[in-house]
């Protein structure tokens, strides 16, 4: 055996590849002087170098490339003397005259090859003859190295169907049985060259050196799956016993494996699904170290992909489940040794193969995960080694992505997810929503949304841990975390957008149960999850009072109609009175005909939530997260306001905008955040128009007031400003509109008188600019208490000022602004209709 | 041309008819030892390659013999004899010949001849050996013609045969089937398919390993001649190993079954059928011995006698 270091390895390769230099150099002189004796003599001295044993298989593979690529030519030689019409029988007699074993082979083979391309003989005899002496080299690499170069050289030589050699040079069979037989003594070498000499210390190099030597074996493969003649039935038949044989007997781990792996690689899926029961009663007798999970695996997930997701592939009478099944419980009854994740990595690939191959069989995923959840429950160590946790985490994760929400139907699901730390059920849980989401799943039961937020627990709140309460505000770690943090609780919030129901009080009550799932998230949560709730529950609100404007409007239309039908009714009734009387002797009474029947329509169902509850259910919400957030639970109740006042709830916005300027009065102590809260209320009040005119003086004069009361003068101003509007809103038109001219102008004028105590900072100029548009907005609007008089006052001003300012950015900003303004006075002037209005306003141009 | 210094001008010449078969041979001679009294082995200079007719053992072997008589002058002569001699030579102990055949035929009586003339000569009878070169022993076959002569020595012409024994393929030619090994270590049958082969046969078998326990590097089949001279004490034998031929490269595992086939033809050197008995000079005899070497290059051999056979004269 060769074992000896990398340099004499080196120097022995390099040594015989000059020496098959130097041989082929003088061969190929030999042939071209026609000497056939010389040739063959000199070809079987350069084949002597193959007989070497001191080269490991990669370096002996060298050298073989070397010496076949010098073969060549002796093949072409030989190919040269048969056109020239010398018989190949005679040549295959003479090179059988070399006295080494190996050359002589390889020259047999060379000539083999010829001899069948020349038709002087079936190509079956050959092939047999071949196949036969090729048995008189025993040594593993050499043999295996021979026995890859008689099968490249038959390769296109097989008397395979359609081939030129079928008829009188045999047929299919004839070529498989060639394949089979030379697949079985590779095999068997290369299995050999395990035991071959020395002792444990050296098995992990000739197991690395069986490794680089496998391929030539399995090519033996890869001819038998391209023989046309090949049917699923003789595969059935022949040639799969054949190989199966093989591996069983073999008895080796090695060869096992990659022979097994071989057969699902090479062979076509129909054939697999011919033969599943015969490869898999294979598998169960499998030497124990060998990697069974990883050929049930690949298997699986072979036919997994072939059906693709489409079951009509796989013949339902085949139950390729049960019978994978099978073997799998079998291989745990007899591998009482397989490792926890091994079992669970069994299951997952089963399950997988389940879920793509049988789309709707939700009873094998859910047995697959039952497995696994017996299997978890009698293992007696508490804690599950990493392998495992990642397994079950997979096999959780992995029914998902095809299943989503299903999942929740699955009873083992949720069992098996309590084996898991909390770290990985937070995973499964992020996979799980996600999956949801992608699906559109729709959550429209109490008892699907409470399964679904069970599940998702790890995201909902932190773990429990005995003895200690809850951190609440655990879940911070370092920046990459927070951010995970936040996807995640962003998911968790989409989940509110998965409820859907048609019944407006089943949604309050899904709503009211993700409430409560929600509180026990923490501060950190609430943050990302409420505000969803929120803005759920308000369109929620808005649709109950939709219904609940249906049901009133009916109420009444079914008045009118039992109104008319009473009409109807007393009219017949004195018509039939009328025709009695009317009847003499006679002649008896007509009864006029009865008229159609009213029907009066069963009234639609009344929502039991009214919609009062529904926003008492969010102002609770609200209320809950103000303490934390005052500023965004401030925005909340102004949104909540528009939404109560679009409802026509006087009282209920009112409150809700109580709630926010208290909010605004109590925690809001950054000037910014005042800033930016108030232009908000300035906003919702806008868009609020039916507070009872009472509620809406209070409100709008305590939001100018905070205006008056901000920290820097120019916000100060600009608020005061932007109050004024508060002062003047909707339109004339408009039934609900208020306007009080002079507190819009009282507005105006104190927020110049602001600007003007801006002159430090220079502001001035540009605020007087601001608030020369105000008066002109309001000038356009018609409202009586501004006048051209005040509009000349503050561009004379604004003339004084601007001059003085320094050249700057900020200063040439201003001018386009005031230039502009001034431009759009001078259209108004020579503009027919307002001609008359703006005569007045002096632009001091 | 003359082999002596004088009397060049008479020349007595054998001219043979062609074999019935018209089968000839090329034998190797030494020039030195052109004459049939000269039976020292023979060193490997001066080699002259002649070409001889083969006769099998019931041919006759006719043609005549011409003297060439100078224009004007007359031979005198003492008679013109011409014999046939089949000859053992052999080299080994003291050496030695012996004449198993010397038949003569008188051509002409004592007279004188004044004209070249040519007389025709045949010889009937069978020939009981084939001729034979071997390392102790050579077996010739020889016609030489003599015209005594008075006082200017005698003139003689020599030509030499070849004889081979053509047989027919044999009725019985069992295989040979053995089983052989040592115990706990080695267990093969062998089988090869006759004992009996010509001379351009295949040797077919197979190789069973029953039982193996030594490391097995290779096996090889062994061509041996022997060829046995004398007797008693006198017996001389010599054994040459013509081919071996490797059968199996590498140690097999139980139950392999390795095939066998060994070209004759594709032995170098000459293979001649079996000699039993030659005169009870000597004895030629073929065997095939199956080799094992073992990692330690220990050998393991069996050796079997075969028969050879000669189908076709050549």
């Amino acid at each position: 055996m060769a074992s000896s270091s990398n340099e004499e390895q080196l120097k022995y390769l390099s040594e015989a590849q000059r020496k098959v230099k130097e041989q082929a150099f003088y061969m190929k002189r030999a042939i071209d002087a026609n000497d056939i004796t010389l040739t063959l003599s000199l070809a079987a001295d350069m084949l002597r170098e193959l007989k070497t044993s001191l080269l490991t298989p990669r370096n002996y593979y060298e050298l073989y490339m070397r010496v076949l690529d010098e073969l060549r030519h002796v093949e072409e030689f030989f190919m040269t003397l048969n056109k020239a019409g010398s018989p190949m029988v005679e040549l295959y007699e003479r090179v059988q005259h070399c006295a080494n074993v190996v050359p002589r082979l390889y020259l047999l083979i060379a000539v083999g090859g010829v001899y069948i391309k020349s038709g002087e003989a079936p190509a079956k005899d050959i092939l047999k003859d071949l196949i036969e002496m090729v048995k008189c080299v025993q040594y593993p690499t050499r043999g295996l190295f021979l026995r890859n170069y008689l099968s490249q050289t038959s390769r296109d030589k097989l008397p395979d169907t359609g081939s030129e050699y079928e008829g009188i040079g045999g047929d299919v069979t004839d070529a498989y049985e060639f394949v089979l037989e030379n697949f079985k003594e590779m095999n068997r070498l290369w299995v050999r060259l395990q035991h071959m000499g020395g002792d444990k210390s050296t098995r992990k190099k000739r197991e690395k050196e069986r490794q680089d030597l496998k391929i030539l074996v399995g090519t033996n493969l890869v001819r038998l799956s391209q023989l046309e003649g090949v049917d699923a039935h003789t595969y059935k038949e022949t040639i799969l016993p054949n190989i199966l044989e093989q591996v069983t007997l073999c008895k080796d781990t090695i060869a096992q494996g990659y022979l097994m792996d071989c057969i699902i690689q090479v062979f076509p899926d129909e054939f697999h699904l011919a033969t599943l029961d015969i490869f898999l009663a294979t598998c169960t007798t499998l030497k124990e170290k060998v990697n069974i999970r990883t050929i049930l695996q690949s298997m699986m997930n072979r036919l997994a992909n072939y059906s693709d997701g489409n079951a009509d592939k796989i013949p339902a009478e085949l139950d390729a489940f049960t019978k994978f099944n099978n073997c799998i419980t079998k291989i745990l009854e007899e591998r009482s040794n397989l490792e926890l994740s091994e079992i669970l990595r069994l299951q997952t690939a089963l399950m997988t193969f389940a879920l793509k191959c049988y789309p709707g069989r939700l009873d094998y995923v859910n047995y697959c995960l039952g497995m696994c959840a017996s299997v978890l429950s009698a293992t007696k160590t508490p804690e599950l080694d990493e392998n495992s946790i990642i397994e079950i985490e997979e096999l959780l994760s992995i029914p998902l992505s095809s299943l989503a929400l299903q999942v929740l139907e699955l009873k083992q699901y949720a069992e098996l997810l309590t084996y898991l730390p909390y770290e990985n059920r937070r995973q499964v849980a992020t996979i799980l929503v996600r999956s949801t989401l992608f699906s559109n799943g729709k959550l429209d039961t109490l008892d699907k949304l409470d399964k679904l937020l069970s599940s998702i627990t790890p995201l909902i709140k932190d773990e429990e841990k005995d003895g200690e309460p809850p951190a609440s505000d655990a879940g911070a770690g370092g920046a990459s975390d927070e951010a995970e943090f936040v996807d995640e609780q962003t998911l968790v919030a989409r989940v509110i957008h998965m409820i859907k129901s048609d019944d407006t009080d089943i949604q309050f009550k899904l709503f009211s149960m993700a409430r409560k799932h929600f509180g026990q998230g923490g501060v950190k949560r609430i943050k990302h999850t409420l505000p969803c709730l929120v803005f759920s529950g308000l369109r929620l609100a808005e649709s109950v009072k939709a219904r609940e404007v249906s049901v009133t409007k009916f109420a009444s239309r079914a008045e009118k109609a039992g109104k008319k039908k009473k009409k109807q009714e007393e009219e017949y009734a004195a018509a039939c009175k009328a025709a009695e009387d009317a009847a003499t002797e006679e002649e008896p009474a007509v009864m006029p005909p009865p008229p159609e029947p009213i029907v009066i329509p069963d009234p639609p169902p009344a929502p039991k939530t009214s919609c009062r509850k529904v926003f008492q259910f969010l102002h609770e919400i609200i209320t809950a997260m103000a303490v934390s957030y005052p500023e965004l639970s401030l925005k909340l109740f102004l949104q909540a306001a528009i939404t109560a006042d679009k409802c026509q709830f006087k009282a209920i916005a009112y409150e809700f905008m109580s709630q926010a300027f208290i909010l605004y009065e109590d925690e809001l102590t950054d000037s910014k955040a005042q800033l930016q809260a108030l232009i908000l209320m300035v906003g919702t009040l806008l868009s609020c128009r039916n507070f009872e005119s009472d509620d809406y003086d209070s409100l709008i004069t305590k939001t100018t007031q905070y205006a008056a009361k901000l920290l820097k003068k120019p916000d100060q101003c600009k608020m005061v400003t932007l109050c004024s509007h508060l002062f003047y809103a909707g339109a004339a038109s408009d039934p609900n509109h208020y306007h009080d001219p002079k507190r819009v102008l009282e507005c105006l004028q104190k927020a110049l008188k602001i600007a003007d105590g801006c002159m430090a900072s220079s502001a001035h100029v540009h605020l007087f600019v601001e608030i020369l548009n105000q008066y002109l907005y309001y000038f356009e609007l018609d409202n009586p208490a501004i006048q051209d008089k005040y509009l000349s006052g503050l561009i004379a001003l604004i003339n004084e000022h601007i001059d003085g300012m320094d050249h700057n950015e900020q200063r040439a900003e201003v001018e386009v602004t005031y230039r502009n303004t001034l431009k759009h006075i001078g259209r108004k002037k020579k503009d027919e209709k307002t001609k008359l209005k703006f005569q007045g306003i002096n632009t001091g141009a | 041309m003359s082999i002596f210094g004088f009397g060049t001008n008479y020349k007595l010449q054998i001219n043979l008819d062609p074999a019935p078969s018209n089968v000839t041979k090329e034998i190797k001679h030494n020039s030195t030892s052109a004459t049939s009294d000269s039976p020292q082995p023979l060193p490997n200079d001066n080699i002259e390659v002649r070409t001889v007719p083969v006769y099998t053992a019931e041919e006759k072997c006719s043609g005549s013999v011409s003297l060439q008589i100078p224009q004007g002058k007359k031979c005198e002569h003492l008679g013109l004899k011409v014999e046939l001699v089949g000859r053992i030579d052999m080299f080994y102990d003291r050496g030695g010949a012996h004449d198993f055949i010397s038949q003569v035929r008188e051509l002409e009586p004592p007279s004188t001849v004044y004209d070249s003339k040519e007389w025709k000569f045949d010889f009937d009878f069978d020939k009981p050996f084939e001729s034979y070169r071997g390392l102790n022993v050579r077996v010739r076959y020889f016609i030489k013609a003599t015209l005594t002569r008075n006082y200017s020595g005698s003139l003689t012409s020599e030509k030499e045969l070849c004889i081979q024994h053509q047989s027919t393929e044999p009725e019985i030619n069992n295989s040979i089937k053995m089983e052989v090994g040592i115990e706990d270590c080695l267990h093969i049958e062998f089988e090869y398919e006759k004992q009996k082969y010509s001379l351009g046969d295949i040797i077919i078998g197979k190789i069973y390993f029953l039982l193996v326990r030594i490391k097995i590097k290779h096996m090889e089949l062994a061509v041996i001649r022997r060829e046995s001279c004398g007797s008693g004490p006198n017996l001389f034998n010599e054994s040459e190993t013509l081919m071996k031929f490797e059968v199996m490269d590498g140690a097999p595992v139980k139950g392999e079954c390795i095939p066998v086939r060994l070209f004759l033809a594709g032995i170098p050197g000459e293979l001649t059928p079996t000699y039993r008995n030659v005169a009870n000079k000597f004895s030629l005899k073929y065997y095939i011995n199956l080799v094992l070497v073992d990692e330690e290059d220990r050998r393991y051999f069996k050796q079997q006698e075969v028969t050879l056979w000669r189908k076709t004269l050549g």
